[in-house]
């Protein structure tokens, strides 16, 4: 519940920034929704593969 | 990255970090029950949501995860 | 002005006569023409050095912080009947007070440990603005009176209007009255112009995303990681800051590109609704980083989302240690 704000903040200012809010995903799935969380997945896989590779504050190792 | 690009379609890799009683316990029944879902995630298990510093979140994009899922 | 100066001198040498406080943090005239510089007052007749003019800069909570730590340090290996009692006088506007405010709010310090002598404020100059406004060359001699402030420098002599070098935070300000004093000097300031206070913040957000980020990063690589903002801030007081942590490193030491923006992002993000716009890192900034753009942001957030507006009252609890069941929920994905 107080871990809502952190991320309620932190998306907002990511989004603020210049960074994709879409790139950070916050959802409940309960230890009885196995189905839930298949469909989580999907739905972050899809929605990150529009964004297309990160690039941004990436750090690229020389 | 690099197989990544090498295949013909490019398929992202995102971080999750689930709860240890939640989420966790949700994936697990996810597998029990052979529910088929995408590869494209890496699990790290956390105690609880409350114990994710904000760090990770950033941390995970900064070592290049193109994102970076929070379940709880 | 002057009133209330003598008035501030006057309070500072009872308090230290009476016993009341060990230690009085104030403003003294700065070595350079045109500058303010704080300090620390331990007997009665060091008084006279006390100034209060639009000079004064910095946010003193940050010494108050500094100094009580330090103090409770150094009663450690006293045995407790033996440990002696401190307290800190400090001269405190409205944005120092909110400093102090989130301070009690985080169990820094008692109130008791804390003597404050409200003064009112109407905003200060910013060094950085008011050499760009007298020509970018050195100011050799300066003088301030009635609102406009006369500069010389080598290139020749000028009259800047106090209001045009005001700094950002102070034209905005909401609170520049102290909130919560012991003893209030001087009548209370006018108000500023609190409406516009996100002005600046709606302008960037309508801006699209590859300009706010071609923005973020350009700001960034100007910063040269000296950690002055850190070191000004009075909400920085992590005895080992994240960034000299080094199990886990959390951040890289180097001169990598996203190894600044990492610490940045994330000394910024540590100020949600622990930030009051006090405008000191911004002054001390050596590249003239612009850090308020963000920091409003993540203000304007706080008072949005959990209607918070930090150190404004003693009651309130820090946001982020708190939730209501009202609070918004349409960032949580639902597939």
């Amino acid at each position: 519940m107080v871990a809502r704000r952190k991320f309620a903040t932190l998306k907002s200012f990511l989004n603020y920034i210049g960074v994709e809010g879409d790139r950070t995903i916050f959802t409940w799935v309960s230890a009885s929704e196995g189905d839930r969380w298949a469909q989580v997945i999907k739905g972050a896989t899809e929605k990150i593969k529009a964004l297309g590779p990160a690039s941004k504050m990436v750090k690229t190792v020389a | 990255m690099a197989e990544n690009l090498a295949n013909k379609e490019w398929e992202p890799k995102f971080v999750a970090i689930v709860c240890n009683w939640c989420t966790y316990a949700g994936a697990d029944l996810a597998g029990i029950s052979r529910i088929q879902y995408p590869t494209n995630v890496r699990i790290i298990r956390v105690p609880c949501t409350g114990r994710i510093n904000p760090f990770y979140i950033v941390k995970a994009l900064q070592s290049g995860a193109d994102g970076v899922l929070v379940s709880g | 002005m002057e009133n209330i100066e003598t008035k501030l001198r006057e309070e500072a040498q009872r308090l230290l006569l009476e016993k009341k406080a060990d230690v009085i943090i104030g403003y003294e005239k700065g070595t350079l023409p045109l500058t303010a510089t704080p300090c620390f007052i331990t007997r009665p007749e060091e008084a006279e050095k006390l100034i209060w003019n639009n000079l004064c800069t910095q946010n003193l909570a940050k010494f108050v912080h500094d100094l009580i730590t330090a103090h409770k340090n150094s009663q450690k290996r006293v045995k407790p009947e033996d440990r002696k009692k401190k307290v800190i006088g400090v001269v405190a506007r409205g944005c120092t007070t909110r400093s102090i405010i989130i301070h009690l709010q985080e169990r820094q310090y008692d109130r008791g440990e804390v003597y404050i002598i409200g003064v009112p404020c109407d905003g200060y100059v910013e060094s950085k603005k008011l050499r760009t406004a007298a020509g970018g060359a050195d100011i050799i001699e300066g003088d301030m009176e009635g609102g406009q402030i006369k500069v010389k420098t080598a290139e020749g002599e000028k009259t800047v209007a106090l209001k045009e070098v005001l700094s950002d935070s102070c034209r905005t300000c909401r609170y520049n009255n102290p909130i919560i004093s012991d003893v209030m000097v001087g009548s209370p300031a006018p108000a500023m112009n609190p409406e516009a206070e996100y002005d600046q913040v709606k302008e960037f957000e309508a801006k699209s995303i590859e300009e706010r980020w071609a923005y973020f990063t350009k700001e960034m690589a100007k910063c040269i990681r000296c950690n002055a903002c850190r070191q000004a801030c009075p909400s920085c007081y992590c005895p080992t800051c994240f960034a000299e942590q080094s199990m886990p490193q959390w951040v890289g030491i180097g001169e990598d590109a996203t190894d600044t923006q990492v610490f940045q992002f994330m000394r910024l993000y540590h100020m949600v609704g622990r930030c009051v716009d006090c405008g000191s890192c911004v002054a001390v900034c050596p590249m003239g980083v612009d850090l308020r753009n963000f920091l409003k942001k993540i203000d304007k957030d706080c008072w949005e989302m959990f209607g918070n507006r930090a150190g404004s009252s003693m009651e309130d609890m820090p946001p982020l240690g708190k939730f209501s069941e009202n609070d918004k929920e349409d960032f949580i994905y639902n597939p």
